[in-house]
């Protein structure tokens, strides 16, 4: 694993239930998203986001299911359970927490 | 969370299923990707090419992904070791401290484990010994009855057992040394399945004739020590009581006979009448010189055996008078020298309780440092949370390392149980008198498996103890902050580490403070005044067909001194309990009793304080007068007492005593029971059978109990039994609180120095992580003395709790201790200010390294650290 990859393992589960909070998407949706509402500035190996999903999955906060996408071809898709969306509220508090921290710091 | 682990069930119930489905995932990304970039203008070619690194390394992430799932112990256990091992080799001090802190622990306990297996697990190394019983017998008169030789081979016909043996115990000296023998039955070796080391064993033709078979095979241990351990040994002679028996064996190594007491040699039972000097031994009516060890016949349970000998005993004795029959049978099981019994356990527990606390308090220091360790590693940890490893699986790596680290602590601990062995066998043969050490026949101690197993199963235990707290505090989810490498609330850990030190220091302020309180009990012991003057006195053992020539001689011998004989001897035996009263209708005080001699007095030089000693004539009628201790004359006077004793048929004997003298206290019984007891002499004659002789020498040193001994060898050969000093007596009285001194000090220095180092680890891992906060404080002007006074504060605060407990508890044992032994004192200030003193300056001696390092802190450095 690269270290890019590292960094970013925990913030993109973070990323990946707050996407889906909107409403259930595919993998290829939502590196799509990720890309367009960063406005390019996250560079996400896209190869990372299955894995995560995987995990998000097995630790019960996201449900998969097979599905017609929009061009009509069968694709997986993932829905936030009321486990996920628990943590997702845990996990936005602690990282506004986190960025405030900072930003007190950084403050003149 | 249920979800989750149906949805992991559910793929790895469907694995093949799954990993398509995965792969169809991955192509329906590519596909759509490759159309967008198609579409923005990239050739296929280029665009498929793009897309493709865009992804990464496919076959990394199915991996990644196939690991989220997978579920092989095998293989992470493998990884979880492997990872271990590596993290090992970067700290090595880490490993070395553990290994030795819980090699400390372990160490005691096993060293216990060896003497507890030794004694009580291990079995006799004889033919099926668990199914062996030794058999005694109750009456109402007499609570232990040992078996006649008819009785004896009555019970060998019994259908319940397959095979029995007698024996009966001699000790006699032998060649100017004290030698422990066994006369047995013919069938001895043959039924046991003892083998010869070398000649043969003893036969049942050598017990065939009465008075026949001069012949003795020894034991393993004698050959190797006083027969030079050559094949010459077959063919010499033992001298026993005159007689010479030849030695036509030796017993093969490690087997030391079934009573408690190991023997030098074994002869026929059938010598014994010749030796002892009673020629109708054997064939009495009404005696009972065969001690019983049977075989039960296979499927036969003791309780069943002991219902069906019961029965044969009380056909058997019903003609008897009543108090001679049969009431109870006791078997008890002779597959190890010492039966397992719940009362045994019962009373070794406070010596449990101790070692216990010792490897607790190791194991407490070990998850100190454990913790200060899972901190350290807070970030590894949080990224490791974050990827997907479940909180178990981390939990597991963790305790998998404690786990490997409890092998080598293992190994430590037995080599350190070894030492400790040794050096208390160097103790006993420094502090036991050489009369004493000759007789004395200790277990062989060697680690075997059972011991091996012992020491493994404690260190893995405290490698549970000492890792699983820490695993569990060090992985609680909390991601930002694991990646962070924060450490989430501050309070509760600090709490637990900071309860673990103080009670390493309460158990080493304990085990200290006890060990002072020995120490004490150890000099007042030795200080004691016993009331007489041992130097000089000599205790003789007679045998009782020798016993009025050897006293005639002694008196001849010894004009100046005297001879004189008592029922027991002085602080080696006890005595008799018994109770007395002023009057018939006053209250019964009880006291100790002995019966002595006329010249008891003149020759242990015990002075009068008023009145005088017995007459001879007195001690020859067994006349009704009394002289008595000072402690008794405070309670019942100087006139007349009534004494009642427990008489020969369980009533008890009333006789009226007129005092005729009063001595001073003196040590009769025990040392450790003090000497203020109530004391009660009797008048009985020198002559009497079985007593032991108490004789002033002008030189009563070992040279000198050579000298006399071979004077009266020479007109008395094999007359004395026994001939040992009295100071020797005295020394050997001291003997288990010398020991229990310097064990309690061995396990206290362990306890102190294990208190230091958890003092260290705590101090300063605290240091480590509060050197931002010390950074800011110095930075606002403290002063680096400030700075240490704050360290030291903290680990006073520990170490006045710790050593409160500590002390407390060591007062209440030394109560309950005391009340049994009157020399043992509860309130001993200099002590328990000393033992406080040590405890505290090992704390600080501690504390002292981080304090210094938390004054020489540089403020910015510490600011900007991560």
């Amino acid at each position: 694993m690269t270290d890019k990859l590292d960094v970013l393992q925990g913030t993109l589960d973070l990323i990946l239930l707050k996407l889906l909070q909107a409403g259930p998407a595919n993998g290829w949706d939502l590196s799509l998203s990720i890309q367009t509402v960063s406005r390019g500035v996250l560079d996400v190996n896209y190869g990372s986001i299955y894995p995560a999903l995987r995990r998000l999955e097995a630790k019960g906060l996201v449900v998969g299911s097979w599905a017609a996408s929009d061009n009509n071809r069968r694709a997986r898709f993932y829905q936030l359970t009321p486990a996920g969306r628990k943590q997702l509220a845990r996990e936005k508090a602690d990282w506004s927490r986190f960025s405030d921290a900072i930003g007190l710091i950084l403050a003149e | 969370m249920l979800r989750g682990f149906l949805t992991r069930l559910r793929a790895r119930l469907f694995r093949g299923r799954h990993e398509a489905e995965l792969a169809e995932e991955l192509r329906y990304h590519l596909e759509r990707e490759i159309e967008r970039l198609v579409a923005a203008g990239r050739t296929p070619a280029a665009a498929r090419a793009e897309a493709l690194r865009g992804f990464g390394r496919i076959s990394e992430h199915q991996d990644d992904v196939r690991k989220a799932w997978r579920w092989s112990w095998v293989a992470e256990i493998g990884q979880d070791v492997r990872f271990a091992l590596r993290g090992f080799r970067r700290e090595p001090s880490l490993v070395a401290t553990v290994m030795l802190t819980i090699g400390l622990g372990v160490g005691p306990a096993a060293a216990a484990f060896t003497l507890f297996n030794a004694y009580v697990l291990r079995p006799m190394p004889v033919l099926e010994p668990a199914a062996l019983e030794a058999v005694e017998w109750s009456s109402r008169d007499r609570a232990s009855r040992n078996f006649s030789t008819r009785q004896y081979e009555e019970l060998t016909r019994l259908p319940v057992v397959a095979g029995a043996v007698g024996y009966r115990v001699f000790t006699t000296r032998s060649e100017g040394r004290q030698t422990a023998g066994e006369f047995v039955t013919g069938n001895y070796f043959t039924m046991l399945g003892v083998r010869p080391a070398l000649g043969r064993v003893l036969l049942p033709g050598d017990a065939e004739a009465a008075g026949g078979g001069q012949v003795a095979v020894v034991t393993h241990r004698y050959w190797r020590s006083r027969l030079g351990g050559d094949s010459a040994a077959i063919g010499k002679t033992l001298s026993i009581r005159g007689t010479r028996l030849a030695i036509v064996g030796v017993a093969a190594a490690g087997f030391d006979g079934l009573a408690g007491h190991a023997p030098d040699y074994w002869a026929p039972i059938t010598i014994a009448p010749v030796v002892e000097g009673t020629p109708d031994l054997l064939t009495r009516e009404g005696g009972e010189p065969l001690a019983v060890v049977a075989r039960l016949r296979r499927g036969v349970s003791p309780a069943e055996a002991t219902a069906a000998i019961e029965g044969w005993l009380r056909l058997s004795t019903a003609d008897r008078p009543l108090e001679e029959r049969v009431i109870g049978v006791t078997l008890t099981s002779k597959e190890t020298l010492n039966p397992l019994t719940f009362d045994l356990l019962l009373g070794l527990a406070p010596l449990i309780a101790m070692f216990a606390l010792v490897i607790l308090a190791a194991c407490a220091n070990v998850a100190s440092l454990m913790v200060a360790r899972g901190v350290a590693r807070q970030r590894e940890l949080g990224v490791r949370l974050a990827i997907g490893a479940g909180r178990g699986r981390v939990v597991r790596q963790l305790l998998t390392e404690s786990l490997l680290l409890a092998v080598p602590a293992a190994v430590v601990g037995i080599a350190a149980s070894r030492l400790m062995i040794a050096a208390v066998l160097r103790i006993m043969m420094v502090a036991i008198p050489d009369s004493y050490l000759a007789m004395l026949r200790l277990a062989p101690l060697a680690t075997d498996a059972r011991v091996t197993l012992f020491a493994a199963a404690v260190a893995i235990g405290s490698a549970v103890i000492f890792g699983l707290l820490p695993a569990l505090q060090a992985t609680r989810p909390d991601l930002v902050r694991a990646t962070r490498g924060e450490l989430g609330d501050d309070l509760r850990p600090s709490r637990v580490r900071r309860i673990l030190v103080a009670a390493q220091i309460g158990v080493a302020a304990l085990l200290l403070i006890a060990t002072g309180l020995l120490l004490r009990t150890n000099q007042r012991g030795k200080q004691l005044s016993l009331g007489f003057d041992p130097a000089g006195v000599m205790i003789v053992r007679v045998a009782d067909h020798a016993r009025e020539r050897v006293i005639q001689h002694l008196r001849e011998w010894s004009p100046a001194g005297g001879v004189a004989s008592t029922s027991m001897v002085p602080m080696m035996e006890g005595t008799w309990a018994v109770s007395v009263q002023r009057a018939r209708t006053d209250t019964l005080v009880p006291a100790w009793a002995l019966e002595v001699s006329a010249d008891f007095f003149t020759t242990l030089r015990i002075p009068l304080r008023s009145g005088r000693a017995f007459t001879e004539d007195e001690g020859n009628g067994l006349a009704p007068v009394a002289i008595v201790n000072e402690s008794m004359v405070r309670r019942m006077g100087d006139q007349t007492v009534i004494l009642t004793r427990p008489g020969p048929k369980q009533e008890p004997v009333t006789r009226t005593l007129r005092i005729v003298g009063v001595v001073p206290d003196i040590a009769t019984g025990w040392i450790g029971f003090g000497t203020a007891q109530p004391t009660i002499f009797l008048a009985g004659p020198l002559t009497e059978p079985r007593r032991g002789l108490l004789v002033r020498t002008a030189d009563a040193s070992p040279a000198g109990a050579r000298a006399l001994e071979e004077r009266l060898e020479a007109t008395d050969p094999g007359a004395i039994d026994a001939i040992f000093s009295l100071s020797d007596a005295f020394v050997v009285s001291t003997f288990p609180l010398v020991l229990g001194t310097w064990i309690g000090l061995l396990i206290g220095t362990i306890a102190l120095f294990l208190t230091l180092s958890g003092v260290y680890g705590v101090m300063a891992f605290t240091v480590a992580r509060r050197s931002r906060e010390i950074g800011v404080r110095i930075a606002l002007g403290a002063s680096a003395g400030r700075v240490m006074r704050l360290v030291l504060r903290e680990t006073m605060t520990l170490a006045g709790w710790g050593i409160a407990v500590g002390a407390l508890l060591a007062a209440a044992v030394a109560a309950v201790v005391a009340s049994g032994i009157p020399l043992v004192r509860v309130i001993e200030p200099l002590v328990y200010l000393g033992g406080a003193a040590v405890v505290l300056a090992g704390c600080l001696l501690g504390a002292a390294v981080p304090s210094r390092r938390a004054a020489r802190v540089q403020p910015l450095e510490a600011i900007r650290a991560d």
